[in-house]
């Protein structure tokens, strides 16, 4: 009846930075923490800026993500000046918010999760170059 | 390959629908390692507080692609992107690169650096017995580095993450090391400026630097330069709203004051750049970006946090 608590971190291909902690009991995970290592405040950066910034501004909060974001705070702005867009604007936006999840969807597969499953030996990196 | 060869090349890049830049660097570099017999460049990247736009735009490279430039350029030991290692046994890389290649590794620091509470918002690492602030291991890693690279406006500048209010005292990578630091700036950075700059690195070592500390080879002329609206500008031909095909510096172009490439290097495979989409530059490699150039819409004189003393280039009209 021993419980055993794991720290795993950091955990690597993704956007950004991430940590699980994990309690165990007898083989059985009983509890579970995932914990963002990273705070920039973007909540508070955004606060007392013009609103058509909001557009540029908040697709710094990330990176492989960004057009949704923009395309976000566009239909903000579009709400705010009761904007009505034309069609082809419309297609456009959908154009762009569609191949930005393609590349997401490429990116994920290929360079996060294809390591692992193709079952690289990670930890036999350094024999042989040391 | 002279050091002046290649970095006219660099400069003269596509002219006309010639895109032999890249495509011209990798067989040299790689003569270079043959005849030499040269290692790749060891590379460390550490991710800090920014948003991980630089490293999706260092995937989009193209000619070379990623995984030439992984092949032929650079090792990359550690990065917490693009590793396969996870947990423990990454930090056990990281401790056994920085220990194998001391003194000859570089280092890449993507993001700002956060000073408030210890540098606790932003830990790369922990376990059960110490955490890895991302203060202490740039300082740390730094110190043992060979060159040290801030990919990025928020690691060269402070850029977004030390935007106004700045709630997480967050500095640029410069000002936490003392010693030079080569600033790819650009939110996101042009991949072609990062793997041009890592390719000078490891064929010639120390690129020449502007006054800003970034490679002179991409942002020594502004933007405003070699736009193609540039015309418009000269005959006070300017645009009334966004869509309007005359010069945008009525609609806050910071063009004329930010120094890249973009305009005739452009983007994703050189096929595009803000102004040829309609919409103004908004100065992303400046020292004072995002803060400087907002509100980003509002035309150059009026903007409210600009400061010419900041931006690093003199106006040039």
């Amino acid at each position: 009846m021993s419980k055993k608590y794991i720290v795993f971190s950091p955990i690597t291909r993704l956007s950004g930075l991430l940590s699980a902690d994990v309690v165990l009991d007898e083989g059985t995970i009983i509890e579970a923490y995932a914990s963002s290592t990273m705070f920039r405040g973007f909540e508070y950066i955004m606060r007392n800026r013009h609103v058509t910034d909001a557009v540029y501004m908040t697709q710094r909060v990330c990176g492989i993500c960004s057009i949704a974001h923009g395309a976000a705070a566009s239909y903000l702005l579009d709400k705010i000046f009761e904007n009505e867009i034309p069609d082809n604007a419309q297609y456009l936006r959908n154009i762009m918010f569609g191949s930005d999840f393609l590349q997401n969807h490429i990116r994920h597969f290929y360079l996060f999760s294809l390591p692992i499953l193709s079952g690289c030996r990670i930890n036999l990196l350094f024999t042989g170059r040391t | 390959m002279k050091r002046d060869q290649f970095q006219k090349l660099c400069r003269d890049t596509l002219k006309g629908n010639d895109f032999s830049f890249s495509q011209a660097v990798l067989p040299e570099v790689k003569k270079y390692l043959k005849k030499e017999n040269k290692e790749k460049l060891p590379v460390i990247w550490l991710e800090t507080n920014d948003s991980g736009d630089n490293n999706i735009a260092f995937m989009n490279t193209t000619y070379p692609y990623l995984d030439r430039v992984f092949e032929d350029i650079i090792d990359l030991w550690y990065s917490n992107t693009f590793m396969a290692a996870q947990g423990i046994n990454a930090l056990d890389i990281l401790e056994k690169t920085a220990e194998k290649y001391a003194h000859e590794y570089t280092l890449v620091v993507e993001g700002a650096v956060p000073l408030k509470y210890n540098g606790l918002f932003n830990v790369l690492g922990y376990s059960k017995d110490y955490i890895i602030a991302a203060k202490n291991a740039v300082r740390w890693f730094g110190k043992h580095a060979k060159y040290v690279v801030a990919i990025g406006t928020c690691a060269s500048f402070g850029g977004p993450t030390a935007a106004r209010p700045n709630i997480t005292g967050s500095v640029s990578v410069s000002e936490i090391l003392d010693r030079a630091v080569i600033n790819v700036s650009g939110c996101p950075v042009n991949p072609e400026w990062f793997v041009g700059t890592l390719a000078h690195l490891l064929m010639y070592g120390m690129p020449e630097l502007d006054n800003l500390g970034r490679p002179a080879l991409f942002y020594g002329f502004t933007v405003h330069r070699h736009c193609q609206r540039r015309s418009y500008f000269d005959n006070n031909n300017f645009a009334q709203e966004i869509g309007d095909s005359e010069c945008m510096f009525s609609l806050g172009c910071s063009g004329p004051r930010t120094g890249a490439d973009c305009p005739y290097r452009m983007w994703i495979n050189h096929v595009s750049w803000p102004v040829k989409v309609n919409t103004p530059c908004i100065g992303c490699t400046n020292k004072d970006f995002p803060d400087g150039s907002s509100p980003f819409f509002t035309p150059l004189p009026k903007k409210s946090g600009s400061k010419k003393e900041d931006s690093g280039k003199e106006q040039d009209s």
